[in-house]
């Protein structure tokens, strides 16, 4: 279980979040969540869903709750991605992803970096396909302008 | 994407150790609710001080009724106690207040079918015997308001199929979300300030959805939780004041 989920989800809540000590706590409350609750999935496919749904939600709790990240420094996620052995150049385009607002970025993770189709965003994050997809529109916009290029 | 980028997203790993500490901290959550083994309720509840001490009337809340999947998922029965003046008070989009735990006594029906408020009492009644959320106070609810003679229970039930508004002196609204066992504020995003009070809009929610409201206060206690109970088809409500605690 924790093989299998602890880096995906860790991955996903610092995009959100953009702090490393954040995500760490974001990583074990979803852990604990699961192993109070016990739940029961039909498949691994329903399980992992289930993991990132609740870090997602997790994450924007935290989010709400601390009033967190109105402005991470841009190098302070540039030393961690540095730290984990991204180049600058995809370090410049994740750097730009993880600028987006917040309801942008997570839809444009979940389906550009974590591959999920819309419709399975659209189930992760509770809202219409359509919605996802204006998200991810409006998404690419913004890093068009901020980078400078279409991806 | 290209695909240098989503490789790039994966080198992003947890820092190491995190699964040690987090196997620390379940064994350390296990060991403590071992320990603890206290009734469910009494880890729900937001503690906080009350603003209002000097209840004189303290109404019972009987949560817990079908539906309401707490935590260990049996369907339990739980006293609350809820302030003589707990300020609370649910409102139609349109501002009209449609009852508040002022009005306890009262069976109260909103104007449009779609949106009926009942608050629903029984005095000096114990916890096993009380039936909140079952036929005694299903249908219109009148036959058990302030009928009963020394009311101490209370129980909101809320039918909603438009957004109404609760409105409290708490300070934060939360929304609990059972089947995933999360907490959302919602004040962030829906707080309205009126004369120092918290307005929180309340939208329906898909099938299913089982949650709860939760409201704090650093001074005071109060809380509503809000239950869909998918047998009944409807959003149940109740609210609390604890104080002493």
């Amino acid at each position: 279980m924790f093989e299998r989920y602890t880096d995906m989800l860790y991955r996903l809540c610092y995009s959100i979040l953009l702090q490393k000590e954040d995500a760490e706590d974001a990583v074990q409350d979803v852990f604990l969540i699961y192993f109070r609750k016990h739940p029961t999935f039909a498949d691994e496919e329903h399980e992992k869903a289930w993991f990132i749904r609740v870090a997602v939600n997790r994450c924007r709790d935290m989010l709400r709750r601390n009033k967190i990240r109105a402005g991470v420094p841009l190098s302070e996620v540039e030393e961690t991605l540095a730290a984990a052995g991204v180049d600058s150049e995809e370090s410049e385009v994740l750097a730009a992803i993880y600028g987006l607002p917040e309801k942008y970025r997570i839809v444009m993770i979940l389906h550009y970096l974590e591959e999920y189709p819309v419709k399975q965003v659209a189930e992760l994050c509770k809202l219409t396909q359509s919605a996802v997809k204006m998200r991810l529109a409006r998404g690419r916009e913004m890093l068009k302008a901020s980078l400078g290029r279409e991806l | 994407m290209n695909k240098n980028t989503i490789d790039a997203y994966h080198k992003i790993t947890a820092p190491e150790g995190l699964q040690e500490r987090i196997e620390a901290r379940i064994r350390a959550e296990q060991a403590a609710t071992a320990a603890r083994r206290s009734p469910w309720w009494k880890g729900v509840w937001v503690p906080a001080a009350t603003a209002f001490a000097a209840a004189a009337i303290c109404l019972a809340v009987w949560a817990g009724g079908a539906g309401t999947g707490r935590q260990d998922g049996e369907n339990r029965m739980a006293e609350m106690r809820l302030g003589d003046s707990p300020s609370v008070q649910l409102m139609s989009e349109r501002g009209e207040v449609l009852g508040s735990s002022q009005t306890v006594l009262d069976v109260y029906s909103g104007e449009t079918a779609d949106l009926n408020v009942m608050l629903v009492s029984a005095r000096g009644v114990a916890p096993a015997e009380a039936d909140p959320f079952g036929q005694e106070t299903d249908g219109s609810g009148q036959k058990d308001s302030a009928k009963r003679s020394g009311v101490r229970a209370a129980v909101f039930q809320v039918t909603v199929t438009e957004p109404v508004t609760f409105r409290t002196d708490s300070e934060s609204l939360s929304v609990y979300d059972v089947n995933e066992m999360l907490w959302t504020e919602l004040c962030s995003e829906l707080i309205l300030e009126t004369d120092g009070e918290l307005c929180v809009l309340l939208s329906p929610m898909g099938d299913g959805e089982v949650f709860y409201i939760e409201m704090s206060s650093a001074e005071g206690q109060s809380e509503i939780q809000i239950v869909y109970d998918e047998t009944a088809g409807r959003y149940l409500a109740s609210c609390q004041e604890i104080t002493g605690e």
